[in-house]
């Protein structure tokens, strides 16, 4: 099965049309290189929702936890976590 | 009366030059500096022959330099061409090469982007010292020395008010850019309107969210430097995180926001409205787009003591043409907030086809008049009187109506009602999108016979998706990495589809129903 993190880096690549020449790294900078814009927020957001079903919180909509795809990443997967525990 | 913006401008400041005139939370630029910055690159614009009557092309970052920019191009005469500073280059040439700016003004990452991406010849100033451009080999024509030692230039220009401010960018549906002119006195008009009806003061503090190569910033910038506010600019990565940019708006105590219809959307969803916050915005303007009843009740059910405004106006007609104060809030999650009545001096109508006035309550194309209307579009007068049409309305005296494009209808109580678009022309985050300018850079992407662009509804929110056929098909990453090339990034599709070929309506127009319906089927199988 596919990892979280691959599953996230496949959907910035395909859907948000991000100008990533040699594809995105577990760290490269995702907000500062432009690959998350105001424009792919929203896109990330539903997909993250839909394909993990977790809901991410405002309070959770901080710049940390989409720095990079392992922030994401593990923001997705703490959430999945605790959904699993309910 | 003939005005511009000098006269009625910047007389007042010499009263307050210690107040900040810009900020964007890290560096501020008081009145007093913005005064003198501006008449010395004013200074330096003249003796590089720049005047009256020519353009001057201006890329900076969203930060508080962006506002002296304009100010010395003004002073000087000339008219200012704002560009993104993130348009891939194929979009700057195709500007520069419309409008023949005398020179550009820019900031140091914006200059090196723009010569690094060849545009070479173009006589550049740069707002920040010769020796932090990282490559040697780059010449510029002066830089920040050069326009602190210039001469300053008395505050009176000599321009009339057809003269023209400022010249806008949008999408153009044969895949060029259109100009769109704005004069002296359209934004004379429009900001004294706007500060009188949304009660701006010197004491306000107006947040600036939108870029300045959009239309919405005209308000921002001028509204503040009218009155002697604080125009307290968001950075983009603010925008993203909706607890950052309310954290910004407290920090800043901004008073007023005109912001674009998906960011309130954005905010509301993000679910970080609440009594308490931002205490002191008390009033809030938002347009671009349609926002969805469920939002704005959400809004004004966090907020009810602040005042609540659904705006709305095309680039050709400078800013606001009409407007609608909230004053109840939406029954219902269903219902459309009107876009209300024109302003003060702007005169809106409903036509037919044949140009003439639809029955009462129908759906009819919205048409404007008034002090509003700009002087149309740079370089293409077709298209200008295709759009700015002289008409004698009743027998009446002939006068000149931009038309729309949109479609609307007139309420009972007086309020117009926006219903959609006549053409092919979409709204994307409140940005103006022909979905024939895609399809063009589609065309020009090698291996590409046909393509077809829609925008697509998902949750709610507008998404553009593209159909292709030819042999070049169905390599969608080069033909993605041809449309980086030519188009901005909101204009790129979300999603490319490979067909056989594009499905064709009776007269071989391409059936734009059919491609909706193959979207929805699309999401369904993989749902």
């Amino acid at each position: 099965m596919m990892k979280t993190i691959d599953r996230i880096r496949q959907f910035i690549v395909s859907e948000l049309q991000a100008d990533v020449g040699g594809g995105i790294a577990d760290d490269d900078s995702l907000i500062d290189q432009g690959i998350i814009d105001s424009f792919g927020i929203m896109a990330l957001l539903g997909f993250l929702e839909e394909r993990f079903d977790v809901i991410i919180d405002g309070d959770e909509l901080l710049p940390e936890n989409f720095a990079t795809l392992a922030a994401i990443s593990a923001l997705v997967e703490k959430k999945v976590g605790i959904a699993a525990l309910d | 009366m003939d005005r511009n913006l000098l006269q009625d401008y910047l007389e007042p400041w010499s009263a307050y030059p210690e107040r900040v005139a810009v900020t964007d939370g890290r560096r501020a630029i008081t009145y007093g500096e913005l005064m003198e910055s501006s008449s010395r690159l004013a200074g330096l614009l003249v003796e590089c022959n720049v005047g009256r009557g020519d353009r001057v092309a201006v890329c900076t970052r969203r930060s508080p330099d962006y506002l002296w920019a304009i100010l010395g191009i003004i002073r000087a005469g000339a008219a200012y061409v704002p560009l993104d500073p993130k348009a891939p280059p194929e979009r700057w040439r195709k500007i520069v090469d419309d409008c023949a700016p005398s020179a550009l003004v820019g900031d140091l990452s914006s200059i090196q982007a723009i010569m690094a991406a060849g545009l070479t010849a173009l006589p550049k100033i740069l707002l920040a010292p010769r020796s932090k451009l990282h490559d040697d080999g780059m010449v510029v024509a002066a830089d920040l020395e050069d326009i602190l030692a210039a001469p300053a230039v008395p505050p009176v220009c000599g321009n009339t008010s057809e003269d023209l401010a400022y010249i806008l960018y949008t999408s153009g549906s044969t895949g060029v850019p259109k100009g769109v002119m704005i004069t002296h006195g359209n934004v004379c008009n429009y900001i004294s309107w706007a500060v009188e009806s949304f009660a701006i003061r010197t004491e306000d503090r107006i947040l600036g969210t939108a870029p300045f190569h959009f239309d919405m910033s005209t308000f921002d910038v001028w509204c503040a430097l009218k009155t002697g506010a604080t125009l307290c600019l968001a950075d983009e990565s603010l925008t993203l995180f909706p607890e950052r940019l309310l954290g910004f708006m407290e920090a800043e105590r901004v008073t007023i926001w005109k912001g674009i219809s998906s960011l309130l959307l954005y905010l509301e969803r993000a679910g970080c409205l609440g009594p308490g916050r931002i205490p002191t915005l008390n009033r809030i303007l938002f347009g671009g787009e349609a926002l969805p009843a469920r939002s704005l009740i959400r809004w004004m059910d966090s907020f009810p003591n602040k005042f609540f405004y659904n705006v709305y106006g095309p680039t050709e007609a400078t800013g606001i043409s009409l407007y609608y104060p909230v004053e109840t809030v939406p029954g219902g999650p269903g219902e459309r907030i009107p876009i209300g009545r024109p302003c003060k001096g702007m005169k809106a109508i409903l036509l037919d086809e044949k140009q003439m006035a639809v029955r009462e309550g129908t759906t009819g194309e919205l048409y404007l008049a008034g002090p509003g209307l700009g002087a149309g579009y740079l370089n293409d007068p077709d298209r200008t009187a295709g759009s700015f049409i002289p008409l004698s309305l009743d027998g009446g005296s002939t006068e000149t109506w931009y038309r729309t494009g949109d479609l609307a209808f007139l309420r009972p109580d007086g309020n117009f009602e926006f219903v959609g678009r006549k053409d092919h022309q979409v709204k994307i985050m409140g940005y103006r999108i022909e979905l024939g300018e895609i399809e063009q850079a589609l065309h020009a992407i090698e291996g590409i016979r046909e393509a077809a662009v829609i925008a697509a509804d998902r949750d709610g929110v507008a998404e553009l998706v593209a159909f292709v056929h030819g042999d070049g098909a169905g390599d969608a990453a080069r033909i993605l990495s041809g449309l980086r090339d030519r188009l901005p990034g909101y204009m790129l599709p979300r999603r490319l589809f490979q067909t056989d070929s594009l499905p064709r309506c009776g007269r071989g127009k391409i059936d734009r129903t059919a491609l909706q319906r193959l979207v929805m089927e699309a999401r369904n199988a993989t749902g």
